[in-house]
């Protein structure tokens, strides 16, 4: 044996301890062994505890319930909840579970329906109480402005369980009833339960909403706008020193197809970046990647669907805050609607691949069209 | 150790007992040679993919007169779906990973990185692990004849960067 096969011999050991190192790594298991049968009791077995877990809370809501508000969860459905989950995966709803605590002194009524553009005390209270269960609305002064429609479709989607195309942003008094109600938004991971980290993001694409929790409490809850999961094909530019054009010399613009898909798993957010960063896509505000190339970010157009190419938009004001709620290090847990986050584990984005049949635009059409699709993508 | 540098190719899974013996022999194999060829990260989570499509796939495996091959093309396909990670720099070792680094031949690791992608693979499968050069073939899909001419390209080239890393 040569001096170099021996090199590479007791090398051996040094790569599989590496491997070793990885696969112990905290955070979500990778799918592979998810799916290994033996591990597969045990996944059903912690899903079978959690959902006991939430469903004691999920009782309790529905006798503090009045039946006749809107959007309650009716008690036929949380019993078959408690009863039916165990040997099945539980149903994303019923790990929501809004579940009450504090108390809001005497119910008072509002003089009627709040909307963008309202402005009153009534709208003041709203506000206050829209912010005490940590929805963010903005300053609360009485003005019904843009961040507080979104705290109200952030509370319709997640509370109310409104489906997210028929969210309406407006305080109607039956609304403002329930709102009144005791409540506290729960985390879906629990770091008292140990699983999560003790401050996490949880993104729920199905009601678009966000929710960063300090120690199992709610921070921020936010309205969001995710990938929409359709095909793009799109002009980029990536500028000098970004990924794809880190030694050039000149921004690069080429034609890029994509899939504006966000996908649901855990993660954990492994960059931050503080102020406005120019992507190949568009701009970001303050975005902490989680996954690649896929961040929480602030975003000047966060409409009620997911419009975004993958990332998660935020409000600007958002945006602006959430940072000093979230560390590197911090999971992030992604619920798609469909499986349950562990099931996914750090699950790769669907990466971007070059347009074989770009045509640079010529000189003369070239600065309309450019500057439409730059301004309008932001990732 | 030496049980871990049987090739699970060599024994066909329908005569095996169990088939999560033969995958988890499997996922060893799979996870060295695609660390190899990819780097830490991305190489187990193909690893992971070809683990869970096992899974999900054993009859198809049973029938399969190569299945660890097949296994090891599931996982690269995997790969290919996200070419752009491709461009990524492989990273056998990233830094941290191990705690107690200085026992750790870095110029080794180093001069690794540096080889070809197929060059990487069959000196690491023969050389570290032991593999036959058949076995290597077998997982990746090649000639014998390949092989030995990846891995002999691969040692000259080795030994000329770490000469040169002697010198300077």
């Amino acid at each position: 044996m040569t001096e170099l096969e021996a090199r590479l011999a007791d090398s051996a050991d040094t790569l599989d301890a590496a491997i070793e190192v990885r696969l112990a790594r905290p955070g979500a298991p990778t799918r592979g062994q998810l799916r290994d049968p033996s591990r597969r009791v045990v996944t059903t077995a912690a899903v079978i505890v959690l959902v006991v877990g939430a469903a004691v809370p999920l009782v309790k809501i529905v006798s503090d319930r009045d039946d006749s508000s809107p959007g309650a969860v009716g008690a036929d459905s949380s019993t078959t909840t408690t009863t039916s989950l165990a040997p099945a995966p539980p149903t994303i709803s019923s790990t929501i579970a809004p579940t009450t605590v504090p108390a809001v002194g005497e119910p008072i009524d509002i003089s009627g329906p709040l909307a963008f553009g309202s402005s009153s005390s009534d709208v003041t209270t709203v506000q206050q109480r829209l912010s005490d269960l940590g929805f963010f609305v903005g300053p609360v002064d009485g003005e019904f402005g843009n961040l507080t429609q979104m705290a109200v479709w952030a509370f319709e989607k997640l509370v109310m369980q409104v489906p997210r195309d028929d969210a309406t942003g407006v305080v109607t008094d039956e609304m403002w009833q329930f709102m009144q109600q005791p409540m506290q938004i729960q985390p879906r991971r629990r770091n008292t339960a140990g699983e999560s980290t003790p401050n996490h993001t949880e993104v729920y694409l199905p009601e678009q909403v966000v929710v960063f929790y300090q120690n199992d409490q709610p921070v921020l809850i936010s309205h969001m706008s995710s990938g929409t999961g359709g095909e793009w094909k799109e002009e980029v530019t990536i500028d000098v020193g970004e990924y794809g054009n880190e030694g050039g010399t000149a921004p690069i613009v080429r034609g890029e197809i994509g899939v504006s898909v966000t996908p649901g798993g855990v993660y954990s957010f492994d960059r931050m970046i503080e102020g406005v960063r120019q992507s190949a896509l568009g701009g970001m505000w303050n975005p902490a990647y989680f996954n690649y190339g896929i961040a929480i970010h602030g975003a000047l157009n966060v409409p009620l669907e997911p419009a975004s190419h993958g990332c998660i938009r935020v409000p600007m004001k958002v945006g602006e805050l959430f940072h000093q709620f979230v560390a590197i290090g911090d999971q992030v847990f992604v619920w798609d609607g469909v499986k349950e986050p562990e099931v996914y584990g750090d699950q790769l984005p669907i990466f971007n691949r070059i347009d074989p049949d770009y045509v640079a635009p010529t000189t003369t059409t070239a600065p309309a069209s450019t500057t439409l699709t730059v301004a309008d993508t932001t990732g | 150790m030496i049980a871990d540098r049987i090739d699970p190719a060599a024994v066909p899974p329908h005569h095996r007992s169990n088939a999560s013996v033969f995958i988890a022999d499997a996922a060893v194999t799979l996870r060295r040679a695609l660390v190899a060829r990819h780097g830490l990260e991305r190489g187990c989570e193909a690893a992971a993919e070809a683990v869970a499509w096992a899974w999900e796939h054993l009859d198809d495996l049973e029938t399969m007169a190569n299945p660890i091959g097949y296994l090891y093309r599931v996982a690269q396909s995997s790969l290919r779906r996200g070419y752009r990670i491709d461009r990524l720099r492989v990273d056998l070792l990233p830094d941290g990973v191990i705690h107690d680094a200085h026992h750790v031949d870095h110029d080794l690791f180093d001069a690794l990185r540096r080889l070809t992608p197929d060059q990487r693979v069959a000196v690491v499968m023969v050389h570290m692990y032991g593999f036959t050069y058949r076995d290597v073939a077998g997982l990746v899909g090649t000639s014998e004849a390949a092989v030995t001419n990846y891995v002999h390209r691969g040692m000259t080239r080795l030994r000329t960067l770490l000469d040169r890393k002697d010198l300077s």
